[in-house]
């Protein structure tokens, strides 16, 4: 048996040097996988049933004419924006944390290679090293992105679906007018302070709406693409516009769609009462 | 087949011009041989603007649309020999709103267009010289292109 030999087994004051950062030891299985499959599952299936739930009821309410029980749909469709608000957070936050776990992970890997495994000898050298703990980088990271809440409302802001349901009641209400405190609609074709609800090609309602992302204006499906037959590009059919538009700049436009049946259907209502009147 | 685009436009067109169009103009399609409507060839009359040397007449001119209307713009033509620095020797107008590589937009109704002539009728753009005569008057010679004007609005003048 060989002797240990006792002068190199230097013990550092442990009261006067206080590690502060920790290497990870060679031996551990860095595990940062966080997918949670059945988790992000969860989210979106209530996401789609969301969005299913307030549909159907839209569907089963616009082509009524007074619409009845007003306040209720109100108090309905504000809950339905609501959960549909703290999904798509949820969400959020998810994918936040396994980005930051993602990013974590290969700097665990990378730096463990260069770092040796804490010992007594080297205690001193790592005591000196002022450097942030790898939990603690990950906490940081999470937190700047969920808290700052910037990433969230930018994605609700350019969430369609999101827009939709928001304004929906305003719509049902109100079809031929601008959306409240919005700088959006000021863009929008208004004639009389009202939206128009036709299409710029055809004069005729709009069927298929879609909205250019870029100027806002809104055209009817198959007209608009019917400009891009001889090129892939086509400036704003709208008079004074600067905008360029591509296919790519068009998404449906459900408000729009919707303004269009409520119009349509109030509309059948005062020719009906008229034609009442009448006999 | 559905109807095309330019037939659903022009007959929207005619419902909105029939429901509200401007004082003292006038636009119809044209009827053909047989008695039915033309809807891509209209008659349509431009009232001088009152207080110009334009004024009490009402200009006529046909506007004839293609198929590829609203895409493209139609030509709107004054009788041949039309006296005014921006129409052509055969009456064609020349109008950025109405050039389809200019300002010409999808978007710009017939109301709009019948008043950007009448606009343009008072106020020429010498940028654009469509004929030697009335532009080289309308530069030079002021009082010659201030007569011919007249002579000319009494040709059109309003039945009183």
């Amino acid at each position: 048996m060989e002797e240990v030999p006792q002068e190199t087994q230097v013990i550092p004051d442990f009261q006067e040097n206080v590690l502060s950062y920790f290497p990870i030891y060679s031996s551990l299985r860095v595990n940062t996988d966080f997918t949670h499959t059945q988790l992000q599952r969860d989210i979106d299936d209530k996401i789609s049933k969301t969005k299913q739930l307030s549909d159907d009821f839209i569907n089963e309410i616009a082509d009524m004419s007074p619409i009845p029980l007003l306040e209720l749909c109100r108090e309905f469709l504000e809950s339905q924006t609501e959960s549909y608000t703290k999904l798509v957070e949820t969400k959020f936050r998810l994918q936040t944390l396994q980005t930051a776990l993602r990013h974590a992970h290969s700097s665990v890997v990378d730096t463990r290679r260069l770092e040796d495994d804490l010992t007594l000898e080297n205690y001193i050298q790592y005591c000196e090293l002022t450097k942030e703990n790898f939990a603690d980088a990950i906490i940081a990271d999470v937190e700047t992105k969920i808290y700052s809440e910037q990433g969230c409302s930018t994605i609700l802001k350019a969430d369609s679906w999101y827009q939709y349901i928001r304004n929906c009641y305003f719509v049902l209400e109100h079809p031929e007018d601008p959306l409240p405190d919005d700088q959006v609609d000021e863009e929008l074709a208004v004639e009389g302070g009202k939206i128009s609800l036709k299409d710029p090609f055809s004069l005729n309602y709009f069927v298929e709406p879609l909205m250019a992302i870029s100027c806002k204006h809104v055209f009817e499906k198959e007209h608009i693409m019917g400009e891009f037959r001889d090129s892939p590009r086509t400036k704003c059919p709208i008079t004074g516009c600067v905008a360029e538009l591509t296919k790519k700049d068009l998404r449906p436009d459900l408000l729009m769609q919707l303004r269009v049946r409520v119009h349509k259907a109030r509309e059948k209502n005062k020719s009906q009462s008229r034609a009442t009147r009448l006999q | 087949m559905s109807l095309s685009l330019c037939k659903v436009r022009l007959q929207e067109e005619r419902k909105q011009w029939r429901k509200d169009h401007p004082f003292g103009f006038y636009a119809r399609p044209k009827k053909t041989a047989d008695g039915t409507l033309d809807l891509t060839r209209w008659d349509a009359g431009i009232p001088g603007k009152s207080n110009s040397l334009w004024a009490e007449a009402t200009y006529p001119v046909t506007i004839t649309f293609s198929d590829e209307y609203p895409s493209k713009p139609p030509k709107v033509m004054f009788p041949p020999g039309f006296w005014h620095p921006n129409v052509y020797p055969s009456g064609t107008v020349c109008l950025s709103i109405l050039n389809e590589s200019q300002d010409w937009r999808p978007a710009i109704t017939l109301k709009q267009i019948v008043l950007g002539i009448q606009e343009l009728l008072t106020n020429p753009n010498p940028d654009s010289p469509a004929q030697e005569p009335a532009w080289k008057a309308f530069s030079k010679d002021r009082a010659t292109y201030e007569k011919k004007v007249k002579e000319q609005a009494k040709k059109y003048a309003n039945a009183t």
